[in-house]
């Protein structure tokens, strides 16, 4: 359980600063295709789903994706009506999401591998 | 009798939840990567042959998708008929979802089932039958997938929704999800990817399918051949880039925690141990891709793990609520239905949302009902009015069209036959499904609101069509068995077959009028290139590539909107140019294209000739010239327009 856990928080933290590089650099699109929408797919549902501990991976990746879509409407929808529409700064908000995530896990981690 | 899942005994907090559940059961090192094979007997250990008739399956499924995208290229789709694509498909594209078919079964009556295998069998299948559109057509077909591509290019240009301009805007949510993904993944604009669209939102429902079909039973042959099940019936077309292809993801989701976590259901007599010789039944549920067996019968988590599966259902349904008009009405719908059958403990939840979804409409959506209020209101329980618009409007057109819809009804009716025999033989053996039936038949009840534009009859298949299909597969395996018989063999393969030749004619049966060529494009780039800002833009039918940009910058009108209030060949005309000359448009333009003549035909929208005669007409009237003609597109535009 432990290897697991810091499994995911490796991948979160990973694919967060990706997300954050690549969206920095505009690089071309496919590269981006590439990087940010399976990032905004799993991560900051994965943020999320991860504090619930569920016994079967592919529950928490289906949940995480599940969770993603949701927050990835519910905030893009807030900040349009807020009249704050910045799509990049919403990724780099749900990038720190998934850092915050990814960071919790890897400390969690530790007691349990300790 | 149904009866409440026992409540888990306290425990240190520092003790994971999972650990107590299944102390019962003693958790053992899974020699699989996907999941312990319930009920097949100990598994036949890495021989030759046994690698070989693994692999059999798995070469065939491979040789059928090669034959598939090599077949493609021949595809001449300006032959396609009223028959659709099937009508210029070739023979091996024709027979590869067959061969797919043939190499799932063959793998469904391994021992042991290889679930590895099964899933490249379903990804194979969703590959041969949700993209082969995107192959064979030249652009992206569908004239609603290029609406709703207009529709993220003004949120994303404008970084604002206009609610009074129609009802997308005040149900935005996944127009701004597309708007958001478009400009971070740094494309242009969404149409590029429209093209395979379904298979992905094919995809993406596999894992709710699966966490609610794991639900009812623990045999996991059936619940991969309802998984088979499911998708070689959807051929409703509701997985194209649209909001309901993503809500129905969420739809699925929320319904399957809901089932998983929070029901209520067992069955009156658990799995024999006879079938599970070498090791003791788990509780119930089994795993279908996890590697320690999870009872889903009964709450596996502690009340903080319900608490937050809880807020997840409320998070997604919040999302669903600004993004589809439908869905959450038939998520509502089901988990009320399920809640009053003390069928799901979550007993408030149907109250909170409808507080979410009237708050929703209420607050967000009243520009768009204060124009629409009566209309929608009036369509409330008049059944005549509803069936007309679901049924009969339906079962018109040309012969071919006719028998696309003749094999729509066929298909449909044989899988809801086969769910019913699946429930008495279910029934028979002591399974409770009651949970099943009530979500296949809730979405029903929706037809007494309202027509939903004619389309509501399908919607509610569609939000059916999990529990239906799952039920269709319980007639083959209504219980759990060790070995599968040659005859349910031949059944299930045959059942396949004719339920795969049902969805090449239904789900791409209106390919002719639903694929687009470059010329078409290029004619409707050349019409936003010169049309002054604000211009009438009337095409004959919808079915045009149009409105992917300048969604609020012209005036869009269809011939056949214009026709209600006149008839004849003369009026049509008539009609059309009293609407072109009204000189409160900077510009008028008519667009007559392929598409729309295809609409005309099998739809037989207009007589015989009509639209031949409105061309014509509008050729030697002197009061439009002619201003752009290709071989698949005219446009006319008014001689005296401001433009």
């Amino acid at each position: 359980m432990a290897r697991r856990s810091q499994h995911w928080g490796v991948v979160m933290i990973a694919a967060s600063f990706c997300a954050g590089i690549v969206t920095a650099a505009s690089p071309l699109p496919p590269v981006r295709v590439a990087v940010v929408l399976p990032f905004l797919l799993v991560c900051p549902g994965m943020a999320v789903v991860r504090r619930l501990r569920l016994a079967e991976w592919w529950t928490e990746l289906l949940l995480a994706v599940g969770v993603s879509i949701a927050l990835d409407i519910l905030l893009s929808s807030a900040m349009l009506y807020a009249g704050l529409w910045s799509p990049r700064m919403l990724l780099l908000g749900l990038a720190g999401l998934s850092l915050v995530g990814g960071t919790y896990e890897l400390l969690q981690a530790a007691p349990e591998q300790a | 009798m149904p009866t409440e899942p026992e409540r888990e005994p306290e425990r240190p907090a520092s003790v994971p939840a999972l650990r107590v559940v299944t102390s019962t059961v003693q958790p053992r090192a899974s020699p699989y990567p996907f999941g312990i094979p319930l009920g097949d007997g100990p598994p036949s250990r890495g021989t030759r042959a046994a690698r070989a008739t693994a692999a059999g399956p798995v070469l065939l499924t491979l040789a059928a998708v090669l034959a598939w995208a090599n077949g493609l290229r021949s595809v001449d789709l300006s032959r396609t008929s009223d028959l659709g694509l099937a009508s210029v498909l070739p023979v091996l594209v024709l027979a590869a979802p067959a061969v797919v078919t043939v190499a799932f079964v063959w793998t469904l009556r391994q021992r042991p089932l290889r679930q590895p295998l099964l899933v490249v069998h379903v990804a194979a299948l969703l590959v041969v039958l949700y993209g082969m559109t995107a192959v064979v057509e030249t652009v992206p077909g569908l004239n609603v997938a290029w609406r709703h591509a207009g529709i993220v290019d003004y949120i994303a240009s404008n970084g604002r929704v206009d609610p009074t301009l129609d009802a997308y805007f005040n149900w935005p949510g996944f127009f701004i999800l597309s708007a958001f993904l478009t400009d971070v993944a740094g494309l242009k604009n969404v149409i590029s990817i429209t093209e395979w669209a379904p298979a992905f939102f094919n995809l993406l429902y596999l894992g709710p399918l699966l966490l609610l079909f794991t639900r009812a039973t623990t045999d996991r042959r059936l619940v991969w051949l309802a998984v088979w099940f499911f998708y070689v019936s959807n051929w409703i077309k509701q997985d194209y880039f649209a909001p309901q292809a993503l809500t129905y993801f969420l739809y699925l989701l929320i319904l399957a925690i809901l089932l998983r976590w929070f029901g209520r259901d067992w069955s009156r007599r658990p799995a024999p141990a006879r079938f599970l010789p070498w090791r003791p039944p788990p509780p119930a549920g089994g795993t279908i891709l996890g590697s320690r067996p999870v009872t889903a019968f009964n709450p596996t988590e502690g009340p903080r793990h319900r608490s937050g599966l809880m807020a997840i259902v409320v998070l997604l349904f919040a999302a669903a609520v600004p993004s589809h008009q439908l869905t959450p009405f038939a998520i509502l719908v089901a988990v009320t239905a399920l809640v009053a059958l003390g069928r799901c403990s979550a007993r408030g939840l149907p109250v909170l949302m409808a507080v979410m979804l009237v708050a929703w409409i209420t607050f967000m959506t009243s520009p768009f009902l204060a124009g629409h209020l009566s209309v929608l209101s009036g369509q409330v329980g008049q059944v005549k009015t509803i069936a007309a618009a679901n049924v009969a409007d339906r079962l018109q057109g040309s012969a071919g069209h006719l028998l696309v819809v003749q094999i729509r009804v066929a298909t449909t009716m044989m899988l809801w036959a086969l769910a019913v025999l699946g429930l008495i033989r279910r029934r028979r053996r002591g399974h409770d499904d009651v949970s099943f039936t009530v979500l296949a038949l809730a979405p029903f009840p929706l037809l007494l609101l309202q027509n939903y534009g004619g389309e509501l009859l399908l919607r509610a298949y569609f939000f059916s069509l999990p529990f239906v299909a799952f039920l269709a597969a319980t007639s083959f395996f209504p219980e759990p068995s060790s070995r599968v018989r040659w005859r349910t063999t031949v059944a299930v393969a045959a059942a396949g077959a004719v339920l795969l030749a049902g969805f090449v004619f239904a789900r791409y049966g209106n390919e002719r009028i639903d694929y687009f060529t470059p010329a078409e494009v290029q004619a409707v780039q050349y019409l936003y290139r010169t049309a002054p800002s604000g211009s009438l833009l009337l095409a004959v039918t919808p079915d045009l590539p149009w409105k992917f940009q300048g969604y609020a910058s012209y005036k869009y009108r269809t011939v056949l909107g214009l026709k209600s209030s006149g008839s004849g060949n003369e009026n049509l005309l008539r009609r059309v140019l009293r609407e072109m000359g009204t000189n409160r448009w900077p510009g008028a333009y008519i667009i007559i294209s392929r598409s729309q003549r295809a609409y005309v035909d099998a739809f037989e929208s207009l007589r015989p000739g009509d639209l031949e005669r409105l061309e014509l007409g509008l050729r030697r009237s002197p009061a439009v010239q002619l201003v752009y003609q290709s071989q698949d597109a005219t446009i006319f535009s008014l001689r005296n327009g401001r433009s």
